[in-house]
């Protein structure tokens, strides 16, 4: 074998070594669902087959966007508000003693538990969903604004203000460029956090919201659990879910980084 | 004045002292008087950073304090930016007690302090652009400004750089354009060198005169306060040097350095200067050599 050669054998082998266990499990789970001999059981052929279906007859990515709609509108909600209210509790501290209680005692409770209330105000279409993706995608961008409007390096507060800044020119020309990075991870927690949202909020909501695309990748889900029981086409979902929390969150990345040419990552 | 016999040997050690300059507190452009630092911590004893400081900076002086670390240098010039209010003494400019930061008092730290979300030239401009120094200027005056500055200091070709992508040096020469593009009656710099590498320093030093205004007449320098715990650092820049001594941060001497303006590489070889860093460090030797082993 020449040097060549080897070395792309070397890269072939790497390669199946690191698919081996993704690869073993698929087969695994194969030998296990046709052992059981419950047709319902879900299995990697059935699921790809079921994948294809979802795909052609455009029912999966008409539900994807539903949800998109409703996630960036819930997500859009929560930064407005999130945002320059966590550069204000960080860079005042008479606004953080007021505002923080608030926010921490509301932090523990789970998006999903205001659900009645959201239903009682908004009823159950769009409007209820959109309300608990704000709420839930809310915390963790507040939190981490916070936290980068505090942990601005004093030396440029300071270099700021010996130029004779005021203190709200520094809020806007420091503390904000400064804090950038932070709210940027606040905001990518956030929206994954918003997409987990939606599929509770849509199984719940959604259910009574009508049919077919318009409920969402959360209802359509649970039109497969509760109505018809396709298990094979709940795991297609699943990992619908799953791959459009990635590019999302890709996406927020990438905006990041062309957002700040400045930071060396 | 306590330091008057130290002032007066170095005087005499070095012949060629320009006897008809006018005492400094005649033209004072910065006073300390009996100043004091007290820092209260809670649940502990408060510590003294600095006790009993009087020192006069004369309009256009260039005024070095060295000491060993801890010596409350760093507090002094916290002090004359007003980011730091004394607990005893006064604190004057031209005669106005320093109640706060003020765009008048420049100041330059010792991590730079660039905004790395600007570019190089976006730091240089950035006094002009958000504080009061620029507000007088238009847009088109401001940049003009901004330019001379990096022509000032040689960034030319690195202007639409980011902090991160400078060297060292590079970061040093952008944080001295953009407190010179502010035009301030009195530059603070807090050790801006000890980050530098040995030969990087030396250049800058010479760069710093140069920018300073040493080829120009004594009446339109700058006034400048710069700390630094480098004794030749300290010799080569300055027209007086306070030395100054720990627990609690004292003024121990003020000693005058007579070498004569522009000076360069050959001021550095000099006897007086070796001279005048041999005294200096004299004065210190022994607490910097406590300072190492406690």
């Amino acid at each position: 074998m020449s040097a060549k050669g080897g070395a792309v054998g070397v890269h072939a082998r790497a390669l199946g070594l690191g698919f081996l266990l993704p690869a073993s499990i698929l087969v695994v789970w194969q030998a296990l669902g046709m052992a059981s001999g419950n047709p319902r059981t879900p299995v990697p052929t059935h699921v790809v087959s079921s994948a294809i279906d979802l795909v052609a007859s455009a029912e999966l990515p008409l539900a994807i966007l539903q949800s998109l709609m409703r996630v960036f509108a819930g997500f859009a909600v929560a930064a407005a508000i999130a945002v320059p209210l966590g550069l204000a509790m960080g860079a005042f501290r008479s606004v953080d003693r007021n505002v923080d209680p608030l926010v921490e005692s509301f932090r523990p409770i789970a998006a999903i538990a205001i659900l009645p209330l959201a239903i009682l105000w908004l009823g159950t279409g769009t409007a209820a969903a959109v309300m608990i993706v704000a709420y839930a995608a809310f915390f963790p961008i507040v939190v981490n604004t916070v936290a980068g409007a505090k942990g601005v390096n004093p030396t440029l507060l300071r270099a700021a203000s010996t130029m004779g800044l005021s203190r709200l020119r520094i809020v806007r020309t420091v503390i904000v460029p400064a804090a950038l990075p932070a709210i940027g991870v606040g905001l990518r927690i956030g929206m994954g956090v918003a997409w987990t949202a939606i599929v509770a909020a849509e199984l719940a909501v959604g259910a009574k919201a009508g049919g077919g695309g318009s409920g969402g990748i959360g209802q359509m889900m649970f039109v497969f659990y509760a109505y018809s029981i396709e298990l094979n086409r709940i795991i297609v979902c699943m990992i619908a879910v799953g791959l459009v929390a990635l590019a999302l969150d890709r996406l927020l990345r990438l905006a990041m980084r062309l957002a700040m040419p400045w930071s060396a990552t | 004045m306590h330091e008057t016999g130290v002032h007066e040997r170095a005087l005499a050690a070095i012949p060629g002292h320009d006897a008809a300059q006018a005492p400094a507190h005649e033209r004072a452009k910065l006073r300390l008087q009996d100043v004091g630092k007290r820092f209260e911590t809670a649940g502990r004893a408060a510590s003294v950073a600095v006790q009993d400081f009087t020192l006069d900076v004369a309009q256009g002086e260039f005024l070095v304090i060295v000491g060993p670390s801890g010596c409350g240098k760093t507090t002094v010039l916290n002090m004359l930016a007003g980011l730091e209010r004394p607990t005893a003494g006064r604190v004057t400019l031209d005669g106005v007690e320093i109640a706060g930061p003020g765009p008048a008092r420049g100041v330059m730290f010792q991590d730079y302090a660039l905004f790395p979300w600007q570019t190089v030239r976006g730091n240089i401009g950035f006094g002009l652009r958000h504080g009061p120094a620029g507000s007088a200027l238009s847009a088109k005056e401001r940049a003009a400004r901004v330019q001379s500055c990096i022509d000032l200091v040689g960034l030319n070709g690195s202007e639409d750089k980011y902090p991160h992508e400078l060297s060292g040096g590079m970061r040093q020469r952008a944080a001295l354009a953009r407190l010179v593009a502010n035009e301030p009656e009195v530059l603070l710099m807090d050790e801006p060198l000890a980050a530098l590498d040995a030969q990087t320093r030396l250049i800058l030093q010479d760069e710093l005169l140069r920018i300073w205004g040493q080829d120009r007449p004594a009446a339109s320098r700058r006034t400048v306060v710069f700390i630094t715990h480098a004794i030749d650092e300290a010799v080569f820049l300055a027209d007086r040097v306070a030395v100054m001594t720990t627990h609690p941060g004292r003024l121990k001497a003020l000693i005058d350095i007579p070498l004569a303006r522009p000076r360069n590489d050959a001021t550095r070889a000099s006897p007086e200067f070796q001279a005048l860093t041999q005294h200096i460090w004299s004065l210190i030797r022994d607490e910097a050599y406590r300072a190492t082993v406690t």
